[in-house]
């Protein structure tokens, strides 16, 4: 039997062996870290929001962020390596920002930056995107808790009865769209945009579809747009600062999820309901006799590896410091170079 | 002297086959590496993700025997997820409770496109090629 249909299965044998030998090499060549790190081009990663971005420490030491770890990991991984002047991140963050300062100016911490600019933030981001179009990713964006953080009474352990006003503020800040043309609605540089309209049209490449904003044009996006939701400081001193810090975190994933834009679980990372008050003291600088709210070096190690979850990026783990399992809605998104190898 | 007794047919047959074969590992690499091959604007991601879904059926309307188009399918995957772990050893820093859910991601894009290729050699057997087997 096998002796008459021999010829014939050699035949196929011999097809089947080209086929897997064209695709290893095919593979392998497309695969190795070197063709990876050509295919994505070089590219800037962009740091937005406040002094978390920006990497606070009460310690003063202002370099190891979640930002500075997260760029060290892009590099290592050969995931990116573009550098202005030789010197870092593109990491526009401002210390003490608010969502009304980022659009408008005034951030209390803008004489203290880590890339020299005037004026508001955004703009300041917007204008590098526009002058760098297909050129950047990721994009790391962060802003809020500045916004409501004085309506939190530490002291008594309740919330201020403008909370909510600030919340909205907040929202309309982050999602409002000019709607008067789909030429306004769609110009990064229109103030009358809120910030992630803002963002993701100056990240897009491809003109707009006419009349459609928000996650439509997420197919258009060539950069990964990530946003980062808060953990509570107040965990320990305060166990009911979780309905606080929550309540907000669920507008910023209500606010992001209009725009395609995928959350990184930061409150989540640091131990959610149920470890946040065991974690806080070891993740943050609250529990010092000079109480901060800011992230200890080890805090920002686990707000890095929260985005590199999200992020998913071959050759970028998340390491020991372990992302949360990802859930739905937060799975690695898409995102689209030009190869170049 | 093996090729000889195969008919003309059967040689284009297997060389698109090939092609087809290879297309889909491309499609699989743009899809899990994240690149874009060719410039297509916004439309890339769309024509890749059609792609990984008819390239399977093609495999098997292509194939004569439901084993070979099985193989053929799923060789794609297999090849590019083998290659990726070896130059970036994933697992090696994934949690260990999480390796089941990994797998279990892993085997489910081989059964969808083992499940695939089987509706693609059932469209041809039950079209023009009553004879394809098992």
């Amino acid at each position: 039997m096998m002796r008459m249909t021999g010829r014939r299965i050699s035949a196929y044998t011999i097809f089947g062996i080209a086929v897997t030998v064209a695709l290893v090499v095919m593979n392998i060549a497309i695969i190795t870290p070197a063709a990876v790190s050509g295919a994505f081009t070089q590219h800037y990663y962009v740091a937005v929001g406040d002094s978390l971005s920006f990497g606070f420490q009460p310690t003063l030491d202002f370099s190891h962020g979640f930002a500075d770890d997260l760029f060290a990991d892009l590099r290592s991984a050969e995931v990116t390596s573009k550098e202005r002047n030789h010197t870092a991140l593109e990491n526009y963050a401002c210390a003490g920002e608010t969502s009304a300062t980022m659009i408008n100016g005034g951030c209390r911490g803008r004489d203290f930056l880590k890339i020299p600019y005037s004026g508001p933030q955004l703009d300041a981001v917007i204008a590098f995107m526009l002058a760098h179009k297909g050129q950047i990713s990721p994009v790391t964006f962060e802003i809020g808790a500045n916004d409501v953080l004085p309506d939190w009474n530490a002291t008594t352990c309740t919330a201020s009865s403008a909370t909510d006003a600030h919340i909205a503020q907040v929202d309309d800040n982050l999602t409002r769209v000019d709607t008067s043309s789909p030429d306004a609605a769609n110009d990064p540089n229109n103030t009358a945009n809120g910030i992630l309209q803002r963002l993701t049209t100056a990240l897009a490449i491809s003109p707009p579809l006419p009349g459609v904003q928000g996650p439509a044009n997420t197919q258009a996006r060539p950069g990964d747009l990530v946003m980062l939701n808060y953990y509570n400081a107040f965990a320990k001193v305060c166990p009911n600062s979780a309905e606080f810090v929550k309540k907000l975190n669920d507008h910023l994933a209500a606010d992001a999820a209009k725009f395609g834009v995928p959350i990184v679980d930061v409150y989540t990372a640091f131990g959610g309901d149920a470890g946040m008050a065991g974690n806080i003291c070891n993740l943050t600088w609250y529990c010092q006799p000079s109480p901060d709210i800011h992230p200890t070096r080890a805090g920002y190690e686990v707000i890095a590896a929260a985005v590199k979850g999200v992020l998913g990026y071959p050759g970028v783990n998340p390491g020991p410091k372990m992302a949360p399992p990802l859930t739905s809605g937060a799975a690695p998104i898409a995102y689209r170079r030009e190869f170049e190898a | 002297m093996q090729v000889k007794d195969i008919s003309r047919n059967d040689i284009i047959r297997l060389v698109v086959l090939g092609v087809v074969v290879l297309l889909e590992g491309l499609a699989v690499l743009s899809l899990i590496l994240k690149l874009q091959f060719y410039s297509l604007g916004g439309i890339y991601a769309n024509v890749v993700s059609v792609a990984v879904f008819v390239l399977p059926l093609l495999v098997g309307l292509l194939s004569h025997r439901l084993t070979g188009a099985i193989f053929l399918a799923t060789l794609p995957f297999v090849i590019t997820s083998v290659i990726y772990l070896g130059f970036f050893g994933d697992p090696f820093n994934i949690d260990l409770f999480q390796l089941g859910v990994l797998a279990g991601r892993v085997a489910a894009i081989g059964i969808l496109l083992a499940f695939l290729a089987t509706l693609g050699w059932i469209a041809r057997r039950a079209t023009f090629d009553h004879e394809a087997v098992a």
